[in-house]
């Protein structure tokens, strides 16, 4: 049971456009397979592992998947402590941030909780994972950030965020829907971090101004407009430094989920897509 | 059902018959305590709070009560699509089932309860203990371990070992030997009723001892004592929290006043660690503007117009101008009158305590009074009337059964139901 970890999926992803699918809504409540809606898939993944809060972050079209989550119940989720917690936009009076670029709901939420650690899920795939294997290993590999992937990063059909690693399973590189990536190392959306590191580095990507937070956003900003990221490459830079990767096994990844974005030399950055 | 690694089971169906009148026609685990709760909340919140949400709780005597209180669980938030409670009362089948006859036979009737939950660990508790606990942590040690079953102990004072099941360890916490409220202790570490058991251990032990003709089925005195002589892996896990058996009408009484006198001690106020409980929607309680409060714990529905100090007042009690009640629980629904005086008393849920009423302890002795009383602590019966101008001695157990020998001073109440709580 994964007592001392709380979940948080980012519900949307502007870089996949499934036309008439999710024109009306957030990616995760586009149906699947009949009986389901995308969502299901990460909500039941974490409730089967033991992880009783969840932040669904939903920035735009949440009203079909408002309608679809509800109380939570389905996935026992309506509980007096904790359960399911939705996460839309909203302005904050402090920062007032311009629209959608205002991360406090997610910090407030990721605060508030007691839990050690938490997993980021984007909502555009659908697998089976067992999350408690990745939080071991995250554990006892002392990394700041683990990443979950799939070994179809070369498959020509798939959007990819192909991921360089070296022999320590380090990441040392990262580039978005190259079909010529050497590697097939595909990071579909999946990633554990320490809460209070998250807040930091939600926090700072605040503070700096950085109105997309979406890995184009992050690594569209080229020339001098990355000087304005110093002071965050240096935190993400040592996040990076001790980044480790671990395998994800046989994980069906239709859709890639890309919200890490770690570009090797020019950017070390993070990013969470969709936020 | 879906596998669950730790399941609970809560021995719910004891008489409870040291608290005497109290539980005439309810489980002692329903007995009210502090105001706005039952005793069978603490176990529940407890395994909540330690992320244990399928929970059987076994009744057999008097559970009407009780089954109405615990409802779907969702007062504490144990109404789950996977696992939640489970009432579990004893049941007929083929092989001839029966009464459970001890805490043990009471487990071991429920062996295919709990084999469809495929769990690794099953957790023993007791419904009449008020403690917080984190029963994760538990489990933890027993796993730690290695061990077959673990004991959760707790240090008495040595003066007061004899009165407890006494566990006798190494220094790797290992059982060594178990003394049934020994004369001479060898220890001061007394079991508090709760057990982690592996599944596989403890499922084989209680077909083993089932099949012993000569035990009482019990986990204390059969079952635990049984698997040290045998060498199994008993460990003992140490708390050291509150904790109190409230199976007296002595230690129900001291428990309930803890709360006044000692409130940091179980600190209800907890906010990591809630005690959740089931209270009907009333409006807030009042105090008349003649009202003397002092020191007391009070919960909706209450009304208060005379002089209430160091006591329990539940929801929808009323004390009325010129009353006064000392030392003193009030069980939901309770009324005392105009001009009554009660000291040290336990008020049973909706008695009615008429006018002009003396129940102190300065008052002299009478057939009233029962062994099961001490320290001057008066009990008077749930659904009772208390005539008018009565006098009750300190020490006295006043039950339905007076009403026939002594209608002078008590009555039934004209409605029985008044006995039963009033839940929406």
């Amino acid at each position: 049971m994964l007592t001392d970890a709380m979940g948080l999926i980012l519900a949307d992803n502007r870089r996949i456009q499934l036309g008439a699918l999710n024109q009306p809504r957030a990616l995760a409540a586009v149906p699947f397979a009949g009986r389901f809606r995308i969502i299901d898939f990460t909500l039941s993944n974490m409730v089967n592992c033991g992880i009783k809060r969840i932040g669904v972050v939903a920035l735009t079209r949440y009203k079909s998947l408002m309608d679809h989550v509800g109380t939570g119940s389905w996935w026992d989720l309506d509980r007096m402590r904790q359960g399911l917690y939705l996460i839309p936009p909203y302005i904050n009076p402090v920062t007032r941030a311009p629209d959608r670029t205002d991360a406090q709901g997610i910090i407030d939420y990721v605060e508030s909780g007691d839990q050690k650690y938490v997993f980021i899920s984007a909502s555009d795939y659908v697998s089976n994972v067992h999350y408690r294997p990745l939080l071991d290993s995250h554990k006892a590999s002392g990394a700041d950030m683990s990443v979950y992937y799939a070994r179809d990063g070369k498959k020509e059909s798939a959007l990819s965020l192909a991921i360089e690693t070296d022999e320590d399973s380090r990441i040392t590189g990262l580039m978005v829907d190259f079909p010529y990536s050497a590697s097939e190392l595909n990071a579909f959306g999946l990633l554990v971090i320490e809460k209070d590191l998250l807040i930091r580095i939600l926090t700072e990507m605040m503070a700096r101004g950085i109105a997309d937070f979406s890995i184009l956003g992050l690594l569209q900003l080229e020339g001098p407009r990355l000087l304005l990221l110093d002071g965050l490459l240096e935190l993400l830079r040592r996040v990076a430094d001790r980044l480790r990767l671990l395998g994800g096994g046989e994980v069906g990844a239709d859709l890639v989920a890309l919200f890490l974005s770690l570009r090797a030399e020019l950017v070390r950055g993070l990013s969470i897509d969709s936020l | 059902m879906a596998k669950q690694e730790i399941i609970a089971m809560i021995l719910a169906g004891g008489q409870g018959s040291r608290l005497g009148v109290l539980t005439d026609f309810i489980a002692k685990p329903a007995v009210p305590f502090g105001s706005r709760y039952r005793i069978i909340d603490f176990p529940l919140s407890n395994c909540m709070n330690s992320g244990i949400e399928t929970v059987g709780v076994l009744t057999q005597y008097q559970p009407l009560e009780l089954n109405s209180y615990i409802g779907n669980g969702h007062s504490w938030d144990l109404d789950r699509n996977n696992g939640g409670t489970y009432i579990l009362p004893p049941y007929l089948s083929q092989e001839g089932n029966d009464w459970y006859k001890g805490t043990a036979n009471a487990i071991y009737q429920n062996i295919p309860f709990i084999d469809g939950f495929q769990p690794s660990y099953v957790l023993i508790l007791s419904g009449d203990h008020i403690y917080k606990m984190d029963y994760a942590a538990m489990v933890a040690h027993h796993i730690e371990k290695k061990a077959g079953a673990t004991i959760a102990v707790i240090e008495v004072p040595w003066s007061e070992a004899p009165r407890f099941g006494i566990m006798d360890t190494d220094e790797h916490d290992r059982v060594i030997e178990f003394q049934e409220k020994p004369e001479q202790p060898k220890n001061n570490l007394a079991s508090m009723g709760v057990y982690c058991f592996s599944w596989e251990v403890l499922r084989e032990v209680l077909i083993l001892d089932e099949n012993d003709p000569g035990s009482k089925n019990d986990f204390g005195g059969d079952v635990i004592p049984g698997m040290i002589e045998r060498g199994l892996d008993v460990f003992t896990w140490h708390f050291d929290g509150y904790w109190k058996d409230v199976g007296t009408v002595g230690s129900l009484w001291e428990s309930n006043m803890d709360l006044l006198k000692e409130p940091s001690a179980i600190n209800l106020r907890d906010r990591s660690w809630p005690v959740y409980s089931k209270n009907p929607q009333r409006p807030s309680h009042y105090f008349g503007p003649k009202a003397v409060v002092n020191n007391i714990a009070v919960t909706d529905g209450a009304e208060i117009f005379g002089e209430v100090e160091n006591s329990i007042v539940g929801y929808n009690v009323i004390v009325e101008e010129g009353a006064v009640v000392r030392d003193s629980l009030l069980m939901p629904g309770a009324c005392v009158k105009k001009g009554a005086v009660l000291t040290r008393c336990i008020v049973g849920m909706n008695t009615i305590i008429e006018e002009d009423v003396r129940a102190t302890p300065d008052e002299p002795g009478d057939a009233f009074m029962s062994p099961l009383c001490e320290d001057d602590i008066t009990v008077i019966a749930p659904g009772l009337v208390i005539r008018k101008g009565a006098r009750i001695a300190g020490n006295s157990m006043v039950g339905p059964g007076h009403a026939k020998t002594h209608p002078d001073r008590v009555a039934e109440s004209p409605n029985q139901v008044r006995r039963e709580m009033e839940l929406c």
